[in-house]
């Protein structure tokens, strides 16, 4: 009897511990949209209200949603690569006669459609309700669906890339810290782009981290958008998502070749 | 009981046997620190960014929001340092490994978290150090004897409340569920610490003064530094006598919990 009273308790456990997670990432998340927005109030205090011609609305909608969004395309790929490689589980899936990147890839596609539709959506909808006039919806919304698959694929294969590389420095913490402060910083995460001064303007302009996130951004929030403005940012995006997926792809065929030589 | 120099000597001993194991491990080593300076200057950016636009923050100018933010990461530098162990306790637990903490003749805290060191809480501090010298110096706050000292104990208080929201939050991995959800809140809560508490209205103000005081990790002990006498309010002084309180209860709080944990024997 003691024994299925324990597989009960492990079970109890187990369930108790994926509320306790969501019950923490919600209050987690929570304070930090409440931070966000106490910190960019007082900002904009300061500023007589219009900072290079946002207002706090615009700015602090666009700010959740760009969060929200970056969260949402991060699915920490590298590290569930990393813990495989050093465990030596690696092994497992790639004696599947399934290609392991492609496999991933639809694996972190699933895990983006669910935490679009819990977390994703619901914070969409809420921006529209509690701040209206700033998100228009529309054709764009829908234009927008296209650019989130573009994003994926350039993010995922990012990702995957480091992941790969973990397998020759058995480190992934500083190499994730640094590709998500880069990225969240030029990608106008962290602020809108318009913000910044000149010169940084012009280096974040010339690399590709706008095109995944703060230009989808633009034509999510802007119904206005002009539609040869859209075609530019999707043409962008596709053309540093092929070269992404190019060096991703390359970079793991030829580690893979390098295992299977070494008889790994 | 186990004296100061007891403790100080294992302590030595257990965590460069961890260093020499550690260092090893060459390009982690490297990147961490990299990752974690970059991390801090990425926050350094983003104020400096967001001051070319505006004068004023909260009614804080550039140099004492600077200020503030080089405060804060050299007082969450010896829990990031130290305390490193706390995210390994729900796993540690999970698999049964823990109890191996509680069978040795010393303090079960102690023993758990000197069991790492994490080294790139040292580039934290080195950045924060560096910070602090430069906002220092800018707004020409002197250097007096009393200021020294009136740093160095409210730096402490600063630490201690640090250590003991990171310790408070990782006794939760006692309860068996395997998840660090509530440590990594902690850390968000711990690096909100770092913004001038006026931007919050009356009510939050409130909440992160008295219920998770992470006001006193930065912005109540440099208000010494920053305001005139009149405004520098009574939870300033407080805040070593805070400090010292969250820090004993946490510690309480875990050793029950990881007390009651070897109890159930599970």
């Amino acid at each position: 009897m003691k024994r299925y009273f324990g597989l009960l308790r492990n079970q109890f456990m187990s369930n108790l511990s994926y509320r306790e997670d969501f019950i923490t990432s919600i209050i987690g998340t929570f304070s930090f949209y409440i931070v966000l927005y106490f910190l960019w109030k007082a900002i904009f205090i300061s500023s007589d209200g219009v900072i290079k011609g946002m207002t706090f609305e615009q700015t602090f909608v666009y700010l959740v949603l760009a969060s929200s969004f970056f969260r949402c395309l991060s699915s920490g790929v590298e590290w569930e690569m990393f813990f495989q490689i050093i465990k030596g589980d690696i092994i497992i899936p790639m004696v599947k006669p399934l290609d392991y990147q492609i496999m991933m890839m639809f694996q972190k596609a699933g895990s983006t459609i669910i935490y679009l539709l819990f977390f994703g959506i619901p914070t969409y909808i809420a921006m529209i309700l509690l701040f209206p006039g700033t998100i228009s919806v529309g054709v764009n919304t829908i234009f927008f669906l296209i650019c989130m698959g573009v994003s994926f694929l350039a993010m995922f294969s990012m990702e995957f890339l480091i992941g790969t590389i973990t397998f020759y420095t058995e480190s992934v913490w500083g190499i994730s810290m640094i590709k998500n402060t880069i990225i969240a910083f030029f990608a106008g995460v962290v602020m809108p782009l318009q913000f910044f001064p000149e010169k940084l303007k012009q280096i974040a302009d010339i690399l590709p981290f706008r095109s995944i996130y703060q230009d989808p951004l633009s034509i999510l929030m802007n119904g206005n958008i002009d539609f040869m403005q859209i075609l530019r940012i999707i043409g962008f995006q596709i053309i540093w998502m092929i070269i992404f997926m190019a060096i991703s792809r390359f970079v793991y065929k030829t580690m893979l070749h390098k295992l299977v030589v070494n008889g790994g | 009981m186990k004296g100061m120099q007891y403790y100080t000597r294992i302590y030595f001993m257990i965590i460069s046997q961890y260093i020499k194991e550690r260092l090893q491990f060459r390009a982690d080593f490297i990147f961490s620190i990299f990752g974690m300076i970059l991390i801090n200057i990425s926050g350094i950016a983003a104020f400096w960014v967001i001051f070319k636009n505006i004068n004023a923050l909260g009614g804080w100018s550039y140099e004492e929001v600077m200020f503030l933010y080089g405060f804060a990461l050299v007082a969450m530098s010896p829990q990031q340092l130290l305390l490193d162990n706390a995210w390994q306790l729900s796993h540690s637990v999970v698999t049964g490994d823990f109890i191996r903490y509680c069978f040795r003749p010393m303090n079960i805290l102690f023993y758990y978290m000197s069991e790492m060191i994490d080294i790139k809480g040292f580039s934290q501090l080195g950045l924060g150090t560096a910070i602090l010298i430069w906002s220092w110096s800018k707004l020409n706050i002197p250097l007096s004897f009393i200021n020294i000292v009136m740093f160095i104990i409210l730096m402490s208080a600063a630490v201690l409340i640090c250590m003991a929201l990171m310790i408070s939050s990782s006794a939760l991995g006692f309860m068996g569920g395997g998840s660090n959800s509530l440590l990594f809140v902690a850390s968000d809560l711990k690096g909100y610490g770092s913004y001038p508490l006026t931007i919050f209205n009356k009510a939050f103000k409130i909440l992160f003064t008295f219920i998770i005081p992470i006001g006193f990790i930065a912005y109540y002990p440099a208000k010494y530094f920053l305001s005139t006498n009149e405004d520098i309010s009574y939870l300033t002084y407080l805040s070593p006598i805070i400090g010292i309180v969250f820090f004993y209860m946490s510690c309480k709080l875990w050793i029950a919990c990881a007390n009651r944990y070897s109890g159930t024997g599970s």
